[in-house]
C-alpha cells in the first residue's frame, strides 16, 4: 500500500499510516485522483492547505453564530427588536398632558394645531397669496401679511395654531410656497376661574406661572393627566360670590379658599382680580395703583389677618392651661403700651370684667390681650411656630409667600399679634390653622394635588382634643351671637367662625390714613364635625347703604361665606343638623357669664 | 449530469426567493396599512382632545350658571329638602291606616282638623336627626341648565374652536 496524504478537514493534513489499519473502503479513492508532490512543491501546498483550515474555521464560526442569532429570534425573541417595532406602530402624538380638576373636569389641555409658514422666495406672487390667505384667515390683515411675504427671509409665521378648518382652508388655497407644521395649543376650558391656580404655559407650551411651572417637566412628558384638588363647582361658586361682593363694595380685590379639614386639599381658591390663561399679557395692569391679576393673594400674598387670630390666641391661652374658659378678663380699659393705646372697636367696647367666650364674641381686643399676658410672648412665638404660621409653607405652585414676624418678638409684638397684627401669613396658611384648631387640633398639611380616596395625611398635634371641642364651640357662637350672627349662619348647617377686620398697612410700614380695611371671615361647618373650611377676604371694601356703612368682616365677607356654604353643602350630599336638637344643642353649648375668677391685669 | 439532489436544491431556492418576495410585498403592504392606522388613530385622538375640550367648556359651571340664570326660573335645593333617610317614616300599614281613619273621625269631633291630626300620628314625635352624619342621605339632583338648553343663543358646537380662531 503506497503512502499517501488524507485531507480531513479542521484536523489538517495527517500523513498517511503506512502501518495502520487499512482504510475502510469507502474512503479509498482511485489512483488516478491522488496528487502527490514532493519537496518544496509539496511545503507550499501544505501552507496553502494549512490557511484553508484557518479561514474554513472562521467561516464556520462566522455561521454557527448566525445560526445561535436565529435560535435566539426564534425560539426567545428578542425584547430589544420588539420595542423598536413598537416604537414604529405607536400612533399616539405626544402632547402636554391635561391638567384635571377632582372629578375629571378638563382644566387644561392641549389640542394638536397646524402653524402655517411661508417660504416667501418660493411664492410666486406676494400679492395673489396674501389676498387669498387674508380671505381665508380673518385675522390676518392684508398689509403686515404682504410685508412679510415680499422679506428675504426663508422662513416666516404667517399664523401660530389654526384649528382644522382653517387649516382645510388654507389648504384649498393651494398656494405654493407656504406649509404647515404640527403644533399644539394650550386651552383652558374654565377660563379666568381657575387661572391663579393653574397658571399658563407660553406659545412654546412651557408652563410659566402656577401649577403649569411646577410641574412644567411632569406635564411635558404628556403621559398621565395631572389630578388636582380643586372641584370646579366649587371653584366657581367661590368666584361667583366673591366677585359680586367685590362688586357690592367696591372693593379692589378679594378672594377666597375653600379647605377639606380632614385631608388638607384645597377644593377652591380664587384670587381677583384674575386674568385669562389663554392671552395672559392682555390684562396688564391699568396703573400703579391698581393690584395685578396675576398676583395670587391666597399663595403668594402675605396679610395681617386682624381677628381671626383670636382664634388661635384664645386656643393658645386655652390650651396652656393658665386660662380657664370660665375666667374673667378686664376688657373695658385700653392698654397704653409706649406711645400706642390699644382700645376696641367703637360701639362695641365690654361694660369691665367679661368672660373668655363673651371676648371671643365681641371680639375684644383689650381681652385678648389680657388673655394672651397670662401666657407669655415665647409661649406665644412657638404656638404660632407650631401652627407653621412663621415659615414658609410648602405648596405645589411656584408663588408662595413668605411669612412676616417680628423678630425679635417683644412684648409689644405678643399685644399686637392677639389680635392679628404685627404678623403677617398668608390665607392658605391661615386657613390650615384654623381648620387643626376645628378639626380636634390636628395640623395637616394644605395641598392641591388630589390625595386618593380615603388617604388622611399624617398631622401633628398642636392643641388637644378638649380644647378643640371648646373652640368649636367658641367659633359656633361668633355666628349665633357675635360678630357674624347678621350674615355668617346657615340654616342647616351649623357654621361656625371667626370675623377679621384689619386695616392695611402701606408700602412705608404704617397703618394706611385712608380708609383702607382687609374684612375677612372664615367659616366652618358642619360645627359638630368639622368637615370643610371657607374663607373669603374683601380688600379695601366700602361700606355701603345696605351694610350701614360697615366693612367689617361680619358685614362684607361672612355673607359671601354663607352664601357658598349654603350652594355647596347639598352638592357635596352634607346631611344637615337640625340646630334645636338636644344633641346638638349639649355639643355647641357655651355658657358667656359662667360662675369663674377674674384676672387682674398685671 | 445533472443530479437529483442539484435539481431539489435548485426547486428549493426557487421556492424560497418566491416566498421571500411574497413575503417582502406582504410587510409593505401591511406597513403601508399600519400607517394608515396610524395616521387615522392620530387624527381620531386629536379629534377626541378636541371634543373633550369643547365638552368641558360646555360644561363650564360659568356657562351653565349663566344659561340657567337666562333660561330657567330654577333655583339650587335649599338645605331644608334634603333630609337623611332615616328621617323619613315608612309608609303606614293598612292597620295604622284605620287607626287613623278612626282617630281623624273622632278629632274632626273634637274639632281638630284631620291634617294636623294625621301629622301627629305620621310623623314621630320629633324627627330624629342622626347624631352622627348619615350614611345615606336623600340629595335632590342639582337642577343642571344643560339638560334643557337646545342650543339657541350663543352655544353649540365649536365655542373651544372659536376660541381657538379667535384673535390673538
Amino acid at each position: 500500500m503506497r503512502s499517501r496524504p488524507v485531507f480531513i478537514p479542521l484536523e489538517g493534513v495527517i500523513p498517511a499510516r503506512p502501518d495502520g489499519p487499512a482504510l475502510p473502503e469507502s474512503l479509498r479513492q482511485p489512483a488516478s485522483m491522488i496528487v502527490t508532490v514532493d519537496g518544496a512543491q509539496r511545503q507550499v501546498l501544505e501552507q496553502a492547505r494549512t490557511r484553508l483550515v484557518v479561514v474554513g474555521a472562521l467561516f464556520a464560526l462566522a455561521l454557527v453564530m448566525v445560526a445561535g442569532k436565529l435560535t435566539e429570534l426564534a425560539v426567545f425573541g428578542n425584547a430589544g427588536a420588539n420595542s423598536r417595532a413598537h416604537v414604529a406602530a405607536a400612533p399616539t402624538r405626544s402632547v402636554r398632558a391635561d391638567i384635571l380638576d377632582r372629578n375629571g373636569h378638563v382644566l387644561a389641555t392641549s389640542i394638536a394645531t397646524a402653524s402655517l409658514f411661508a417660504d416667501p422666495s418660493k411664492i410666486a406672487n406676494a400679492q395673489d397669496a396674501a389676498r387669498q390667505l387674508s380671505a381665508a384667515i380673518p385675522d390676518l390683515a392684508y398689509g403686515e401679511l404682504l410685508q412679510k411675504l415680499q422679506g428675504t427671509a426663508r422662513f416666516v409665521w404667517v399664523k401660530r395654531n389654526l384649528s382644522p378648518r382653517q387649516q382645510y382652508e388654507v389648504n384649498r388655497l393651494g398656494i405654493e410656497g407656504i406649509g404647515f407644521l404640527p403644533d399644539e395649543r394650550r386651552l383652558y376650558p374654565e377660563g379666568s376661574e381657575t387661572a391663579q391656580v393653574i397658571g399658563y404655559a407660553d406659545v412654546d407650551n412651557h408652563g410659566i406661572a402656577g401649577i403649569e411651572e411646577s410641574f412644567d417637566s411632569y406635564l411635558a412628558k404628556g403621559t398621565d393627566p395631572l389630578s388636582l384638588s380643586i372641584d370646579i363647582r366649587l371653584q366657581h361658586m367661590l368666584h361667583r360670590e366673591v366677585a359680586a361682593q367685590i362688586e357690592e363694595f367696591n372693593a379692589v380685590g378679594g378672594g377666597g379658599l375653600i379647605m377639606d379639614i380632614s385631608t388638607g386639599e384645597i377644593l377652591a381658591m380664587v384670587s381677583l382680580p384674575d386674568f385669562d390663561p389663554e392671552k395672559p399679557g392682555a390684562e396688564a395692569k391699568a396703573g400703579p395703583d391698581e393690584p395685578d391679576p396675576h398676583f395670587n393673594r391666597m399663595t403668594l400674598g402675605v396679610y395681617e389677618m386682624g381677628s381671626i387670630f383670636k382664634v388661635f390666641n384664645t386656643a393658645l391661652a386655652l390650651d396652656s392651661g393658665r386660662v380657664k374658659v370660665t375666667d374673667y378678663f378686664d376688657a373695658f380699659h385700653p392698654i397704653r403700651i409706649g406711645k400706642y393705646t390699644i382700645h376696641d372697636f367703637k360701639g362695641d367696647e365690654l361694660p369691665g370684667y367679661s368672660s373668655v367666650a363673651k371676648i371671643f364674641e365681641i371680639s375684644s381686643n383689650i381681652g385678648s390681650v389680657q388673655m394672651v399676658k397670662q401666657v407669655g410672648p415665647e409661649a406665644q412665638e412657638r404656638f404660632m411656630d407650631m401652627l407653621g404660621l412663621t415659615r414658609k409653607m410648602s405648596l405645589e405652585v411656584p408663588e408662595v409667600g413668605t411669612p412676616q414676624v417680628p423678630h425679635p418678638w417683644r412684648p409689644i409684638n405678643m399685644m399686637t399679634i392677639a389680635f392679628g397684627h404685627g404678623i403677617s401669613v398668608t390665607p392658605v396658611q391661615l386657613v390650615s390653622a384654623i381648620s387643626a384648631i376645628a378639626d380636634g387640633g390636628i395640623l395637616r398639611p394644605a395641598t392641591l394635588i388630589k390625595r386618593p380616596d380615603g388617604e388622611v395625611p399624617a398631622g401633628v398635634r398642636v392643641i388637644s382634643g378638649e380644647t378643640s371641642d371648646t373652640m368649636r364651640r367658641l367659633m359656633r357662637l361668633v355666628v349665633t351671637g357675635g360678630t357674624a350672627k347678621q350674615f355668617g349662619n346657615v340654616p342647616g348647617y351649623l357654621v361656625g367662625g371667626k370675623t377679621g377686620t384689619a386695616e392695611k398697612v402701606t408700602l412705608h410700614g404704617s397703618y394706611a390714613k385712608r380708609h383702607a380695611n382687609l374684612s375677612s371671615f372664615v367659616g366652618v361647618f358642619p360645627m359638630t364635625e368639622p368637615r370643610y373650611a371657607v374663607f373669603v377676604t374683601i380688600d379695601e371694601p366700602h361700606g355701603n347703604k345696605k351694610s350701614a356703612g360697615f366693612e367689617t368682616g361680619g358685614w362684607v365677607a361672612a355673607p359671601a361665606v354663607a352664601r357658598v356654604i349654603s350652594s355647596m353643602g347639598p352638592l357635596l350630599g352634607v346631611p344637615p343638623v337640625d340646630a334645636d336638637s338636644p344633641i346638638v344643642q349639649a355639643k355647641m353649648e357655651i355658657d358667656v357669664n359662667p360662675v369663674g375668677r377674674r384676672i387682674a391685669p398685671n | 449530469m445533472i443530479r437529483i439532489t442539484t435539481l431539489l436544491w435548485i426547486v428549493l431556492l426557487v421556492v424560497a426567493g418566491g416566498t421571500d418576495m411574497r413575503v417582502s410585498y406582504q410587510v409593505r403592504h401591511a406597513e403601508k396599512h399600519l400607517a394608515q392606522l396610524a395616521s387615522d388613530t392620530r387624527q381620531e385622538q386629536d379629534a377626541i382632545r378636541i371634543l373633550t375640550a369643547e365638552w368641558d367648556t360646555l360644561n363650564d359651571p360659568q356657562r351653565i350658571d349663566a344659561l340657567s340664570k337666562r333660561y330657567l326660573t330654577l333655583e339650587s335645593t335649599p338645605i331644608q329638602r334634603v333630609v337623611a333617610l332615616d328621617a323619613v317614616p315608612f309608609k303606614p300599614t293598612e292597620e295604622q291606616l284605620a287607626q287613623l281613619a278612626a282617630a281623624a273621625g273622632k278629632n274632626a269631633k273634637k274639632g281638630l282638623t284631620t291634617a294636623s291630626a294625621k301629622a301627629a300620628t305620621m310623623t314621630p314625635a320629633k324627627a330624629p336627626v342622626p347624631a352622627e352624619p348619615a350614611s345615606r342621605v336623600v340629595a335632590l339632583p342639582v337642577t343642571t341648565a344643560a339638560a334643557s338648553y337646545n342650543g339657541n343663543g350663543g352655544g353649540g358646537v365649536g365655542l373651544i374652536l372659536t376660541r381657538l380662531e379667535r384673535r390673538e
